[in-house]
């Protein structure tokens, strides 16, 4: 808290008073299974974060965006509010009670993370976050904390939530989204009980979109899909090359990319036979074993 | 000086602002005209890669020849005797040009009269002299409706010297018409080739100077565009001018009921580099239109220069009352036109409901009392124009009944009418004797008769520009934001969308311009809390408002404040959050 209200003073010194132009901030929702292809059942986390243009502000003020699906999605679900755990200590001022955020629901004490609204079966989360108090006085219920924190996504991503949801059963690409944001930045920073000046910014979406694609994991020459390359891939390689549909039939849990050996896009494939004979050369071999 | 200014401005708002309530409900959008794409933009109205010529022709949704493009064609209708569109191609002497184009005509706004649509193949030089012209009328009154039919001209070689083709779609009358017509699918080939014309299926819309979209969430009229020369709050205003007699942008907001408190406050600001003159005025406006679809009117116009002359003779019309609508307008209706002269004369005008019998609605229907001149006849309201009267006539021809009567003249639409409370379902009978001098007979094209306009009758009368608090003039103070506002409450058994407007009335000025920016329109007494973005919650977008809004106590109110004031003390303060944050509902 000392340092918070140093560096506070220090900005309320030099900056009081300033009256800047609108910034721009800049949304990311991020995933370790993004561009992946990941098994059915498993766990997808995610993560918000905002970078906010330096020069013509000071800093995040407020910030609210949606995670949606995109309706086109193989499977539609609820997808689960964010883990309040998750929400940086520097960011409790956008949290309420210290900040402004909504109620929370189902006996979340706060709405910061994702209210779920839509039909039931395919709801997204609605208003994730909250705002500072910059009003430099407390406020009784919310809002209790008037210590504006100055700079919050100029020094590079602040990340503002993260969450996860199990990935559905349903194969497919999935594209999630961040939508309907809102963003205020400071424009001037007071010291309580002045308050502080914010202003409307310009929100960058381009960044804000999650794409994975649920299904069986490539693993280049593993025919039988038992989690290996090995000299036991031979004779699926063979039935592949020369009756897929049966190949299909007798390893249904097996991703036809496994003999594109190649990676040309083309398979089943002469050309791939070559390429089979040198990879098993290398055997045994742990999956994955992906494109180059 | 700007203390000053700022200073009386918040004396003024602390005199007229409304009384404390505490529940508010923003239902005005992008109020501070900062998003849209600006004056130059996409207007869906104008077909992109045609010349259009006369007022009333356009990009029309209402019809599409299908397969062809995915829901437009090109309309025109009455107004001008020629309106219409066109487009040219470059072609050499000798080459073969065709032209081909599908026209329809709506059943519910059907081509009538004299109209005729046309498709024209001509050739010009290069200095644009006519070298070849090939038209072919389509379509006519006679014309089957709501059927698309097939016209094509050529291929015809083009003359000596001939430098482009030009392919027009245009309607055309004579003196009496009405409807409209609709081009698809146009087609021009030189020598058997692809089709040359761009945006032959009316798909694309095209630019316009002053789009009328170019403001989001709001729709232009006139002489009227998005500008940053000055702004009230953010960076942009709407900036209106005198080329037309009224300009403007509106809004339609919200479905407005019985008590609802409305408050409708913007900021105007007229240039002294280029300031209000004459009579003309600006100001803010709260229209009123039914909460639903008013049915089309219906007229008996069967009074024409043929009837005999020194003879009354009876017009009625016999309809039922439309479901919903609970007054009717009756009108005693002039038709002129400018091939029209002479003059036709009202008298006992009569209205009579189903549910009573024998009684007559109308009041003083034989036109006796009033003093005279315009809109002179009591009970009666006067439309018309400067040169197109219905104006009270006693002595000058035998009247019906009594001394009195109600002369109509002139070259446009004039007439009189009267309301009348009706019941969904009722009969009424409307009749009226019309009678036209030997000494000054109708003549050519135009008719007369009675006509029943429906309305309903919960819309309450528009708050037009004129008042104390929501207009300035030439004398009012230049290079200053102005506030102006509109306090109102509805009425009882009221029920009618509301409609936000800003607007410039030209008058007698042939210069001058003003701006406004900062708009706000807030129900006062709805919501329990405060709702700025009208869906019905208090959730983070609306404190995301509130938090801009914020002034601190004693103010001066920010833009977009008045639906965060919740002790109606001018300013958004901890009162207003202490308020507001108990209240949040989430989304």
């Amino acid at each position: 808290m000392l340092v918070r209200l140093v560096s506070f003073v220090i900005v309320g010194l030099t900056c009081s008073g300033l009256a800047l132009a609108t910034g721009t901030v800049s949304l990311t929702l991020t995933s370790p299974s993004a561009g992946q292809t990941v098994p059915p059942g498993s766990t997808v986390n995610w993560t918000i974060q905002v970078t906010v243009s330096t020069g013509d502000n000071y800093g995040l003020a407020l910030i609210a965006c949606d995670l949606v699906q995109d309706l086109n999605n193989p499977a539609l679900f609820d997808i689960p509010p964010g883990d309040a755990a998750s929400i940086p200590a520097i960011m409790s001022g956008f949290n309420r009670p210290a900040g402004i955020s909504n109620p929370g629901e189902n006996g979340a004490p706060s709405g910061y993370i994702g209210v779920q609204r839509g039909t039931a079966g395919q709801k997204n989360l609605i208003q994730i976050g909250g705002g500072q108090n910059t009003f430099g006085q407390a406020g009784s219920v919310i809002g209790t904390d008037p210590i504006v924190e100055s700079g919050i996504g100029q020094s590079g991503p602040q990340a503002i939530l993260s969450g996860s949801f199990v990935a559905p059963s349903v194969e497919g690409t999935y594209t999630f989204r961040l939508e309907n944001a809102v963003a205020n930045v400071l424009t001037s920073v007071g010291t309580p009980p002045q308050m502080s000046q914010v202003s409307q910014a310009t929100v960058d979406l381009s960044g804000a979109v999650l794409t994975f694609t649920v299904g069986q994991e490539v693993c280049i020459g593993d025919m039988n899909g038992d989690g290996t390359i090995s000299f036991g891939d031979i004779n699926a390689f063979v039935v592949y090359q020369v009756n897929f549909a049966a190949w299909q039939s007798t390893y249904p849990g097996c991703n036809p990319k496994n003999g594109d050996i190649n990676c040309d896009d083309v398979y089943p494939a002469f050309s791939d036979i070559n390429p089979f004979a040198l990879l098993m050369q290398q055997t045994p071999k742990p999956c994955p074993n992906p494109c180059p | 000086m700007k203390l000053r200014a700022v200073a009386a401005a918040g004396l003024l708002l602390a005199l007229v602002a409304p009384t404390a309530l505490l529940a508010r409900q923003s239902i005005l959008f992008n109020g501070s005209l900062e998003f849209g794409p600006g004056p130059i933009s996409e207007d869906p109205h104008v077909p992109a890669g045609w010349v259009r010529f006369g007022p009333t022709v356009e990009r029309s949704d209402e019809a599409n020849l299908v397969p062809s493009g995915e829901g437009h064609a090109l309309k025109a209708f009455s107004s001008d005797p020629q309106v219409g569109a066109y487009q040219d191609v470059p072609v050499l002497p000798g080459d073969y040009v065709y032209i081909s184009a599908s026209l329809y005509t709506r059943s519910t706004d059907k081509l009538s009269g004299d109209a005729q649509a046309w498709i024209i193949l001509e050739f010009y030089k290069a200095n644009n002299q006519q070298a070849g012209f090939y038209p072919v009328a389509v379509l006519n009154a006679s014309s089957p409706a709501d059927t698309w039919i097939f016209a094509s001209v050529g291929p015809i070689a083009a003359p000596a010297q001939t430098a482009y083709a030009r392919m027009t779609c245009v309607w055309t009358w004579n003196g009496s018409a009405g409807g409209s017509a609709y081009w698809d699918d146009c087609r021009l080939t030189v020598n058997g080739g692809p089709n040359e014309l761009l945006n032959g299926d009316f798909e694309t819309a095209g630019l316009s100077e002053q789009s009328p979209f170019g403001i989001d969430d709001w729709i232009g009229f006139n002489d009227q565009e998005q500008s940053d020369d000055f702004a009230k709050d953010g960076i942009y205003s709407v900036k209106l001018g005198t080329t037309s007699a009224y300009s403007g942008l509106f809004q339609n907001m919200t479905v407005l009921n019985a008590g609802d408190h409305v408050y409708l406050k913007a900021w105007a600001w007229i240039p002294s580099s280029d300031p209000l003159t004459e009579n003309s005025r600006a100001g803010i406006k709260l229209e009123f239109s039914p909460n639903g679809v008013v049915p089309p009117p219906e007229e008996n116009l069967a009074f024409n220069a043929n009837q005999p002359k020194n003879t009354w003779v009876q017009v009625a019309l016999n309809t039922t009352v439309p479901p919903g609508i609970t007054v009717a307008r009756v009108v005693c209706i002039f038709g002129g036109n400018p091939q029209t002269t002479g003059e036709v004369h009202f008298d006992a005008a009569w209205a009579e409901r189903g549910s009573q019998p024998g009684v007559n609605q109308l009041l003083n229907a034989s036109f006796e009392t009033g003093p005279g001149g315009a809109n002179g006849i009591t009970n009666w309201t006067e439309f018309g124009s400067d040169t197109a009267t219905t104006r009270k006539s006693c002595f000058a021809v035998p009247a019906y009944q009594g001394v009195c009567t109600a002369k109509s003249t002139g070259p446009s639409f004039t007439g009189i009418y009267q309301e009348v409370a009706v019941t969904p379902g009722e009969t009424l009978f409307i009749r009226a004797y019309l009678y036209t001098p030997s000494s000054n007979p109708l003549t050519g094209t135009g008719a007369a008769g009675v006509k029943v306009e429906w309305r309903y009758g919960n819309v309450p009368e528009n708050i037009d520009i004129g008042g104390a608090t929501n207009t300035i003039y030439a004398s009012s103070p230049k290079n200053t934001w102005i506030p102006l506002y509109i306090d109102y409450t509805m009425p009882s058994g009221s029920n009618a969308i509301g409609r936000f407007v800003n607007i410039i009335e030209k008058g007698l000025a042939t210069s001058g311009r003003v701006y406004f920016d900062a708009c706000e329109a807030v129900i006062l007494n709805k919501f329990n809390g405060a709702d700025a973005d009208a869906d019905d919650d208090e959730d983070l977008l609306d404190f995301a408002q509130f938090q801009r809004a914020y002034s601190g106590s004693g103010g001066p109110q920010r833009w977009n404040g008045i639906v965060f004031d919740s002790d109606g003390d001018n300013d958004v303060d901890m009162v207003d959050f202490n308020y507001f944050a108990p209240r949040m509902t989430g989304p």
